[in-house]
């Protein structure tokens, strides 16, 4: 009985505690994915007649077979490259005495320092003939004028380039945050075995952090598919018309704001959740690494999250 | 970028950054706390719900978050951009591990055995203990959001509001130095001014990635650490 009266003074306050979180969970989470589902049946220009038809209008728009074929590219190349580096990076900074560590920061925390707006600009210098830092590479190719470069048939792999070195910093941190919380007698015990550095990292270090990369995985695919201030900055600022309605971010945007069509946007953003929830319910319920949810925590299972 | 641009641009950008940075890393911590050492209903649907979220990129949902903005009169207001930009489920989930691994529930009945009420328990017992995890949210909810470009540009279309990233993106659209397609201009913008904004916006990062990476390390492996 106490323990009951207990638990009925403590939530007041602990509901206060929770609300200003609520609240923002609520306005900028819940209420607008509702309302993107509510603004599809409305009638506009490309849907006269209202209605669910908004999805196969917006699947049929003539931009939204090349935005799918670019993405996919982008993806193809993005999403892989990420997966690979990041862990061999953090592979190799887990590496203990290493000469190279040092150098190794730096990599990593230099590039993902250069994001966005600023990724653009640098890698717009970095691929340019005449101001390039690396013009002896670039001429090696037979490069020499920035129209070799600024083609849209290369804008899948400059934009996996800028992509990948933008995000791959942060998450080099958070693996190597995971690698580190292995414990040392797991370690020590491969080591009195014989398993070499290689045979620790791929049969003893990988196997446990599986979690954690299938996470990023479903991050970086969430992510990498509505890439849009590359595309965008390119297009509008570097080369007119070279990355219009490039990708579906780009095409939701032009749908809302170049064409007043709110309902095909919104359709536009439900298909892409649709994927990125898929992903979510994936690490939920497949992996372990949210068995805190579950209605209980290890607390070997939770020693980090990543972003 | 004349010096007076950059000037509010770069205010623009520290104030709503400095804001994001408060109000993201305190609702998250006090929903960590609540979510940990609490007892409340609907536990398991708040968690699950959060972690959707955290896997759901925000731009996914930037149209109704525009026609929501635009129905409480917030377009073109910083608030748009600070408030959406708070929401930090990342952080919420991370305040929850890290409070549920590194203080034990003994901590707190013990507090509360002694008369601690709950909010007491949270500021006597929880927040002393929460450096490590307090540096880790700001940190993130920093990186997130001094170089973010789409929810600004999406929100904030007057000149006045721009943040560092939008002026950058602005002058990429405007001068010839970058985009021969403009044509000749009095502004006085060449290369080297573009690469000063756009360092004005890296070096921020690049300094707290060094001050703060070893924290970091040890603040996401609190309540596990390698013996």
């Amino acid at each position: 009985m106490a323990k009951t009266k207990h638990y009925k003074h403590s939530n007041g306050a602990m509901y206060l505690m929770l609300s200003p979180y609520l609240l923002l969970l609520f306005f900028f989470g819940i209420l607008p994915a509702l309302m993107g589902l509510l603004e599809i049946p409305k009638p506009s220009m490309a849907n006269p007649n209202g209605g669910w038809d908004a999805f196969k209008i917006v699947v049929h728009d003539f931009r939204f077979g090349p935005a799918l074929k670019h993405v996919l590219g982008f993806m193809g190349i993005f999403v892989p490259l990420m997966i690979f580096f990041v862990i061999g990076m953090a592979l190799m900074l887990d590496i203990k005495h290493s000469a190279w560590k040092k150098w190794l920061r730096m990599a990593y925390i230099v590039p993902a320092s250069i994001s966005g707006a600023v990724a653009v600009l640098v890698w717009y210098v970095i691929l340019q003939p005449t101001l390039s830092p690396i013009k002896g590479v670039l001429r090696y190719f037979h490069i020499t004028e920035s129209s070799q470069i600024w083609q849209q048939q290369n804008l899948v792999y400059i934009l996996a380039i800028m992509a990948f070195f933008a995000a791959a910093g942060n998450w080099i941190l958070i693996q190597y945050g995971s690698l580190q919380s292995i414990s040392t007698e797991v370690l020590e015990a491969a080591r009195v075995d014989g398993a070499s550095i290689w045979q620790t990292a791929i049969r003893i270090k990988l196997p446990l952090i599986s979690k954690y990369i299938v996470y990023m995985s479903v991050l970086v695919f969430a992510g990498g598919l509505q890439i849009f201030v590359e595309p965008q900055l390119l297009n509008g600022g570097i080369y007119t018309g070279i990355a219009d309605s490039w990708s579906f971010d780009q095409l939701s945007y032009n749908l809302a704001f170049m064409q007043g069509d709110f309902g095909g946007a919104s359709a536009l953003s439900i298909l892409l959740l649709i994927p990125s929830l898929l992903g979510a319910l994936l690490v939920i319920f497949k992996t372990d690494m949210f068995e805190g949810a579950q209605g209980h925590i290890k607390k070997k299972d939770v020693e980090i999250v990543g972003i | 970028m004349p010096s007076e641009v950059s000037k509010f641009m770069s205010i623009n950008s520290i104030w709503y950054t400095a804001a994001i940075v408060v109000i993201a890393t305190t609702t998250a911590a006090l929903a960590g706390f609540v979510i940990s050492a609490s007892n409340i209903r609907f536990k398991r649907t708040f968690l699950i719900s959060t972690l959707i979220m955290m896997l759901v990129p925000p731009v996914a949902l930037v149209i109704p978050l525009f026609v929501e903005m635009d129905k409480v009169h917030l377009v073109d207001n910083p608030w748009s951009v600070i408030l959406i930009s708070s929401l930090y489920p990342f952080g919420a989930f991370l305040a929850y591990i890290y409070y549920t691994t590194s203080i034990p529930a003994e901590l707190y009945e013990s507090a509360r055995l002694d008369g601690c009420n709950d909010f007491k328990l949270f500021t006597k017992i929880a927040l002393p203990l929460s450096t490590p995890l307090i540096s880790l949210l700001a940190f993130f909810a920093f990186i997130g959001n001094w170089a973010n470009y789409f929810m600004p540009y999406v929100m904030l279309p007057s000149s006045e509001h721009y943040t560092l990233p939008l002026g950058l993106g602005f002058l990429f659209l405007s001068t010839p130095a970058i985009n021969p397609g403009v044509g000749a201009t009095s502004v006085p913008i060449y290369k080297p001014e573009i690469a000063l904004a756009g360092a004005l916006i890296a070096v921020p990062i690049m300094i707290m990635f060094l001050v703060s990476q070893k924290r970091l390390i040890r603040g996401m492996l609190a309540g596990s650490i390698k013996e």
